[in-house]
C-alpha cells in the first residue's frame, strides 16, 4: 500500500515529518518498507513561458518556440500545435532528465538546434495518453517548483501490510491509525447524495442476487447524463501517488474511493447491459469473457460473474468486461459496491492469473459496512464534479447478518499477559482512540469492547493484548526473564550425533549439506535397478521439478554431487560427509514415512594433504573401512561385523556390509566404476552410508570402568602363516583365541603378503600376539605350549604353513 | 723433582687446551695417567724416596693429579659442547618450510549457526526437540490456527505427498507435537531443522531451508519474558553491543506477534545490510496464540507462552557475509574450506 503523506494530512493532522511518521507506523505493526519522495524525479524539470512561436523555416510539421526561463530564454523545437504565446509550459533543459530517467542533449532539427523539450502530460506520467503539450494555469510563476504546482512535492510511504492489517489498503483506515498513535482526531469524508432524478433506479435498472453466498452484500447507484473525460489535476496526482495510472474521471473516481475506503467499485456502461439487467450469478462452464486487458477467458462454475440478461460483463470483485467498460460514449451508469466471499475472490483470481488492486483487496477481506458509504462517496464526488447526475434510490441487497463481535474485557488479565501494570483508564483510552465501544453488562458486572467494523483481525483477549502493547509501544514493555525450573539438556541420541559430527571433522572429513529430494532419473544414475528397495520413495503430488520429485531414500545422491561438483572445478582429493534424514515411505500412504537419520561419505583422491613431502597415495577401500573402524571404536558400537556385500552403486568385489546383531547397518565400499563415469569422477573413490538409529542400537551405553593397569611383563611372539587365499584373518584370529584363552591378551595383523616365494593362491598373514595373565609373569614355557598347539591346529585346518 | 712436576704440570696444561676433539683429549689422558702414563710413573716412583720426602712429593703428584683432572674434565666439558653444537648445526632443517599437515574437516557454516543458537539457549533450560519433515497437514496449519482457506496452504505455496501429508512449511508443527507430548508439563524447547516451500531456487531463495523454532509454556509468562529471552539470545549471538527492538507483527499462531530487530553494525548511520534503517530483522515471534494453546490440551486461562522461529540461512548468510544462499547447498570446497 503506498501511502501519501499530503493525502494523509488531508484526514489527520500529522505533525511529524514523513521519516518520523514511518518510523511511528512501522513501530506500531504497520511496516514502512520503502520512502519514496515523489518530487524527485520532476526536479528535472523546469517551467517556461512562450514568447514567441515561428513555424520551422524547413519542416512543416514542427515550430520553434522561444521560452522565457526565471534566468534568460531558450530556443525549443516540438511537434505541438496546441501552443499560443504567453502559455506557461513545463520542459526539460539540456542534461536534465524526465521522470522516466531520461537525460534530454541539445538536437538538431533541420538545421535548428532545440535547446530542451517541451512536455505533455503523458510524459510527465500524469496521463496514459495525451496530446499536445501540458499548458499551465496563466497565473503560474515559472520561479515555482514544478512538483509543488503539480501537487507532487509528496512522500509516498510504501506499507508492507501483514495479512490481519489489510484494512490499511485503504487510505482512512491509515488515518485512523495515525489518529490513534498520536492521539488525534480523524477528519472524515462526509458525503452528502443529492439525489437530483427524478428517476428511480428501480426503473432503470434491476438487480438479482442468484449467489448471496458469494456475494453477501450488493449496493449500487444509478448514475444519468454522464461526462466522461480528463480528471482534475488533484485526482490525477493522488492517484499518481498511490501508484495508480489515471485513466477518466469516472474511474478515477471509483479508484480514489478504493483507496480512500479500501472498497473496490465497478462502473458499468447501463446502455451495454442487455436487458438492463444485472445478474450476481455464479459462471456457467466455460462461459466466455473478454476482460478489460482484452484477454479472452474461460470461466469455470464456482466463479463469481456479474452478468446482464445473456453474458458476464464482469468476474466479480476481479476484472470487468471489455464490452461494457465505461467509455467517452458512455451516457448511464450502474455504479457497483459490494462484499464478495473473500475465498472466492481469492481462488477465482488465482485460477485466472489475474492480479487487480480490487482482487488483493477483496481477497484479503473487506469491512461489509463499508460498502453503502463507499457508493455514496463516489456519487457525491461525481456530483461535485459534474460528471453526473444521480438518479434516486439506493439498491443495497444484504443477506449478511450482522454479529456484533463482544469481547470480555479484562485489564488484569491482558496485564498479565503482557507482563506490564497499566491502568484499565489507561486501557480503556487506548481502546477509545481505537474506535472500539464499549459495552456493560452490570448484572453480570463484565465490560465488554465492541471492535470497529473495519478491524476485522480482533477477535479475543489475545488481539485486545496486542493492541494494548502496540499502543502503549512495544519498546516500553519491561523485558523480564521466566524462571527456569527446568534444565536443558541434549538427549543421548543428540550427543550421540553431535559426537559423530565432531569425529568426523577431527579425521579430515567436512560436512556437506544437500537436497533431500532428487528426481527418478537419479536412481539410474545410481545404478539402482527397477523395483529396488530405494526406488520405494515419498514421491511429490505436483513435482517442484524433473530434478525434485521425489524424497531421498539414500544420501548418495547429495554425496556424489557434491564430488562432482568439486571435481569440475579440478578439486580432486575431498573427504566430505553428510548427516541427515531419509524417507521410507509406508505401505499404508496415509501414514507418515519413516524418516531415519544417516550417514554418508565420501572420500576421493590423495589420502594425505599434498605437500612437498607428503605421500600422494590415493584412497582405497581400508581407507574407508578403517575410518568406520575408527568411529565406531570411538562411539564404543559393539559387535560389529564387516562382511563382503552389495550394493547396486558400489564395486561387487570391494564393498562390505556392515551388520550388527543380524541388522544391517551401512556398508562401505568402492564406488562402481559405471556411476563413477556418470558422476564425471575421476579419483578413486570410497562411499559409505549408516543408518544411525540401528548404529545406536549397537553402542555400549554403560559408564566405562577402568581395567587395572598389567602388574607383569608381557610375553611377545609374532607369527607369519602362508595360507590359502580363502582363508580369513578371522578365522586364524579366532583359533588364536581359542587356544591363547585368556592368557592371550592382544592379536594384531601386521603384514599381508602375496608375491615373490608364495604360491599362487596363497597368502602369508603376520600376526604379533601378545600373552600376560594378571597375577604372575607368564613363563617362556607355557606360551611356547600354547604356540605349538596354535601352529598344529592353524596346519590342520587350515593347511597353514608357518613361514620362517 | 718439585721443578719437574712443575715442568710436567705446565707441559700438560698446554696439551690439554690444545686438544681439539675429545678422541685427543682422550690420548692425552692416557699420556699422562695412562698404566704407563708420565704422573702414573711418578706416583709408582714414590716408594722410592725416603720417608721423610714420600709424603711431601706424595702431596706435590696428588696435587698435580687432581689439578690436571680437573682441567681435562673442563676441557672434555667444553669439547663436548663444541661437537654437540657441530653436530646440531649439521642436523639443521630449514623450519620456514611447510609442516606436514594432517588434513582437517570444516564444519558446515548452517550446522555452525545451528549449534551456537542451540547450545545459547541449551544455557537458557531449552531441550532439543526434532520432528518429521514430511508431516500432517493438522500439525503444519490447523493445529498453527491456519484457516483452510489460507493462502499458504495452497498447493502452488507448499509441497504436498498427498491431500493432507505434505512437505512441512515451518518447524512450527513440533511446537504442537512437542505440547501433546510434554503436556501438561511446561515446554521449553528448541526445533531446529529443515522445511520446504514451493520456490524457485535464486540468490535469496530455496525450495529447502533451515528453520530454528523456540517454544516456553509455563504459568504466568508474559510477553516481558519473550523480550527478555529474545534479548538475552540477540546479544549474546550477534555483540552485547548490540540494541534489540520488537515490532508488532502478523503470525496465525501468536498473538501478540513481534518481528525482532537487531540494531545494525553501522550503528545506525545506514548501510546496504540494513538497507538504510540501522535495523537487521532476525525473527519472528510472539506469544501462543491462546486457540493453539488450547488445541493442544494446555487451558489458555492458566497457562500462557512465548514463541519464536527464525531463518538459518539469513542468519548465516548475515554473520558470514554470504550474498547467495546456493553456496550453502553446492559444497564447493573453496566455500567450506573457509569455515572453521
Amino acid at each position: 500500500m503506498r501511502v501519501s503523506y499530503k493525502w494523509l494530512r488531508e484526514y489527520v493532522p500529522v505533525e511529524q515529518s514523513p521519516e518520523e511518521l514511518a518510523d511511528l507506523l512501522t513501530m506500531a505493526g504497520l511496516e514502512v518498507d520503502n520512502m519514496i519522495d515523489l518530487g524527485a524525479s520532476y526536479r528535472g524539470l523546469s517551467l517556461g513561458q512562450v514568447i514567441s512561436l515561428k513555424p520551422h523555416p524547413r519542416a512543416d510539421q514542427l515550430s520553434v518556440c522561444g521560452i522565457r526561463l526565471p534566468d534568460g530564454e531558450v530556443t525549443v523545437i516540438t511537434a505541438a500545435t496546441n501552443l499560443k504565446v504567453g502559455d506557461i509550459v513545463p520542459l526539460v533543459l539540456p542534461g536534465s532528465t524526465l521522470p522516466d530517467g531520461k537525460v534530454i542533449q541539445p538536437t538538431e532539427f533541420q538545421g535548428i538546434v532545440s535547446q530542451g523539450m517541451l512536455c505533455s502530460e503523458e510524459e510527465l506520467g500524469l496521463a496514459r495518453k495525451s496530446e499536445g503539450i501540458m499548458v499551465l494555469p496563466p497565473d503560474t510563476d515559472i520561479k515555482a517548483d514544478l512538483p509543488s504546482i503539480l501537487g507532487l512535492d509528496d512522500h509516498v510511504l510504501v506499507l508492507e501490510l501483514t495479512p490481519n492489517r489489510a484494512d490499511c489498503y485503504g487510505m482512512l483506515n491509515v488515518a485512523r491509525e495515525v489518529a490513534a498513535l498520536t492521539g488525534t482526531q480523524v477528519k472524515l469524508p462526509v458525503s452528502t447524495v443529492q439525489e437530483e432524478l427524478e428517476q428511480s433506479i428501480h426503473d432503470l435498472v434491476t438487480v438479482e442476487v442468484v449467489d448471496p453466498d458469494l456475494a453477501p452484500r450488493y449496493a449500487g447507484r444509478v448514475l444519468l447524463n454522464v461526462k466522461v473525460g480528463e480528471s482534475p489535476l488533484w485526482l490525477k496526482t493522488r492517484l499518481l501517488a498511490a501508484g495508480m495510472r489515471p485513466i477518466n474521471n469516472l474511474v478515477d473516481l471509483t479508484n480514489y474511493v478504493m483507496l480512500e475506503f479500501n472498497q473496490p467499485l465497478h462502473a458499468f456502461d447501463l446502455n451495454l447491459m442487455k436487458d438492463r439487467k444485472i445478474v450476481v450469478r455464479s459462471a456457467r462452464e466455460h462461459e466466455l469473457i473478454q476482460t478489460l486487458d482484452g484477454e479472452e477467458r474461460k470461466l469455470k462454475r464456482g466463479q463469481l460473474v456479474i452478468a446482464d440478461a445473456e453474458r458476464p460483463q464482469c468476474i466479480a470483485g476481479v476484472m470487468g468486461a471489455f464490452d461494457s467498460e465505461v467509455t467517452a460514449a458512455t451516457d448511464s451508469i450502474f455504479l457497483e459496491s459490494a462484499y464478495f466471499s473473500p475465498v472466492s475472490i481469492r481462488r477465482t483470481a488465482q485460477e485466472l492469473a489475474i492480479r487487480s488492486e480490487a482482487a488483493i483487496r477483496f481477497g484479503k477481506g473487506l469491512d461489509p459496512e463499508t460498502v453503502p458509504t463507499a457508493l455514496d462517496r463516489v456519487a457525491s464526488l461525481v456530483q461535485q464534479l459534474k460528471v453526473a447526475q444521480v438518479a434516486k434510490g439506493v439498491i443495497d441487497q444484504n443477506s449478511r447478518p450482522t454479529v456484533a463481535r463482544k469481547i470480555w474485557f479484562r485489564p488484569e488479565r491482558i496485564n498479565a499477559l503482557l507482563g506490564t501494570q497499566l491502568e484499565s483508564a489507561y486501557m480503556t483510552e487506548i481502546f477509545q482512540r481505537l474506535n472500539f465501544q464499549t459495552e456493560a453488562d452490570t448484572a453480570a458486572g463484565k465490560t465488554y469492547l465492541v471492535p470497529p467494523s473495519y478491524r476485522l483481525d480482533i477477535e479475543n483477549e489475545a488481539d485486545l493484548a496486542e493492541e494494548v502493547a502496540r499502543i502503549y509501544g512495544y519498546n516500553n514493555i519491561p523485558a523480564t526473564y521466566p524462571a527456569a525450573q527446568i534444565i536443558g539438556r541434549l538427549t543421548p541420541e543428540q550427543e550421540f550425533s553431535a559426537q559423530i559430527r565432531n569425529i568426523l571433522l577431527g579425521l579430515g572429513l567436512s560436512e556437506i549439506i544437500t537436497y533431500s529430494f532428487h528426481g527418478e532419473k537419479m536412481f539410474d544414475r545410481l545404478n539402482i535397478p527397477e523395483g529396488h528397495q530405494l526406488r520405494q520413495s515419498v514421491k511429490m503430488m505436483i513435482p517442484l521439478s524433473e530434478e525434485g520429485s521425489l524424497m531421498r531414500t539414500t544420501l548418495l545422491p547429495g554425496v556424489l554431487e557434491s564430488l562432482s561438483y568439486n571435481a569440475s572445478r579440478n578439486h580432486h582429493d575431498l573427504q566430505v560427509f553428510e548427516m541427515a534424514h531419509v524417507y521410507q515411505p509406508k505401505a499404508d500412504t496415509g501414514e507418515l514415512p519413516n524418516e531415519p537419520l544417516h550417514l554418508a561419505g565420501g572420500l576421493s583422491g590423495r589420502v594425505y594433504e599434498p605437500g612437498w613431502n607428503q605421500n600422494n597415495r590415493e584412497v582405497d577401500f581400508y581407507d574407508g573401512k578403517g575410518l568406520l573402524e575408527t568411529l565406531l571404536a570411538h562411539l564404543r558400537v559393539e559387535g560389529i561385523s564387516f562382511r563382503r556385500g552389495e550394493h547396486p552403486t558400489m564395486h561387487p568385489g570391494r564393498t562390505a556390509v556392515l551388520e550388527v546383531a543380524g541388522r544391517q547397518v551401512g556398508f562401505v565400499g568402492e564406488i562402481h566404476p559405471t556411476v563413477k563415469k556418470e558422476f564425471d569422477l575421476t579419483a578413486p573413490v570410497i562411499l559409505f552410508e549408516l543408518n544411525l538409529e540401528v548404529l545406536w542400537s549397537a553402542v555400549d551405553k554403560e559408564i566405562i570402568r577402568v581395567m587395572p593397569l598389567p602388574k607383569f611383563p608381557p610375553v611377545l611372539r609374532d607369527l607369519a602363516f602362508i595360507l590359502p587365499e580363502n582363508i580369513k584373518a578371522q578365522a586364524v584370529t579366532a583359533l588364536f583365541r581359542e587356544f591363547g584363552g585368556e592368557k592371550l591378551e592382544a592379536v594384531s595383523l601386521f603384514d599381508v603378503y602375496q608375491g615373490e616365494h608364495i604360491p599362487n593362491g596363497y597368502r602369508s598373514l603376520a600376526f604379533s600376539l601378545t600373552f600376560r595373565i594378571p597375577d604372575r609373569t607368564l613363563q617362556d614355557e607355557e606360551v611356547n605350549t600354547i604356540m605349538e598347539a596354535i601352529v598344529k591346529a592353524a596346519t590342520e585346518r587350515f593347511g597353514a604353513q608357518l613361514r620362517s | 723433582m718439585q721443578d719437574e712436576l712443575k715442568n710436567i704440570q705446565e707441559q700438560a696444561l698446554k696439551e690439554i687446551q690444545a686438544a681439539a676433539s675429545s678422541p685427543e683429549l682422550a690420548e692425552i689422558r692416557l699420556k699422562y695417567f695412562g698404566k704407563k702414563g708420565i704422573v702414573t710413573k711418578y706416583s709408582r716412583s714414590l716408594g722410592t724416596l725416603s720417608a721423610e720426602e714420600r709424603p711431601k712429593v706424595g702431596k706435590a703428584i696428588n696435587e698435580l693429579r687432581q689439578g690436571l683432572e680437573n682441567e681435562l674434565k673442563l676441557r672434555q666439558e667444553e669439547l663436548e659442547r663444541r661437537e654437540a653444537a657441530a653436530k646440531f648445526e649439521q642436523e639443521r632443517i630449514d623450519v620456514e618450510l611447510p609442516g606436514r599437515r594432517p588434513r582437517r574437516g570444516h564444519p558446515h557454516p548452517l550446522q555452525l549457526i545451528i549449534e551456537e543458537i542451540t547450545m545459547t539457549f541449551l544455557g537458557m533450560g531449552f531441550s532439543v526437540v526434532e520432528g518429521p519433515e514430511v508431516e500432517l497437514d493438522y500439525y503444519n496449519f490447523e493445529a498453527l490456527n491456519i484457516p483452510p482457506e489460507h493462502p499458504a496452504r495452497e498447493m502452488h505455496d507448499s509441497l504436498y505427498i498427498t491431500d493432507n501429508i505434505l512437505l512441512r512449511t515451518h518447524t512450527s508443527p513440533v511446537q504442537i507435537r512437542a505440547m501433546e507430548k510434554i503436556h501438561p508439563n511446561p515446554v521449553r524447547i528448541i526445533v531446529p531443522g529443515r522445511v520446504y516451500r514451493r520456490d524457485a531456487l535464486d540468490a535469496t531463495h530455496s525450495p529447502i531451508f533451515h528453520q530454528i523454532e523456540g517454544l516456553l509454556v509455563d504459568k504466568d509468562i508474559t510477553f516481558g519474558d519473550l523480550k527478555g529471552v529474545l534479548t538475552v539470545f540477540a546479544k549474546k549471538f550477534f555483540g552485547e553491543d548490540r540494541q534489540v527492538r520488537l515490532r508488532p507483527s502478523f503470525f496465525p499462531f501468536t498473538e501478540p506477534s513481534a518481528e525482532v530487530d537487531v540494531s545494525c553494525v553501522c550503528q545506525g548511520k545506514g548501510c546496504r545490510i540494513c538497507k538504510n534503517t540501522g535495523w537487521i530483522e532476525i525473527l519472528g515471534s510472539g506469544s501462543v496464540h491462546p486457540k493453539v494453546l488450547a488445541m493442544a490440551n494446555y487451558d489458555p486461562e492458566i497457562f500462557s507462552g512465548f514463541a519464536f522461529g527464525m531463518g538459518v540461512e539469513r542468519i548465516a548468510m548475515l554473520r558470514y557475509g554470504v550474498t547467495d544462499i546456493r553456496h550453502f547447498y553446492e559444497n564447493d570446497f573453496r566455500f567450506l574450506s573457509q569455515f572453521c
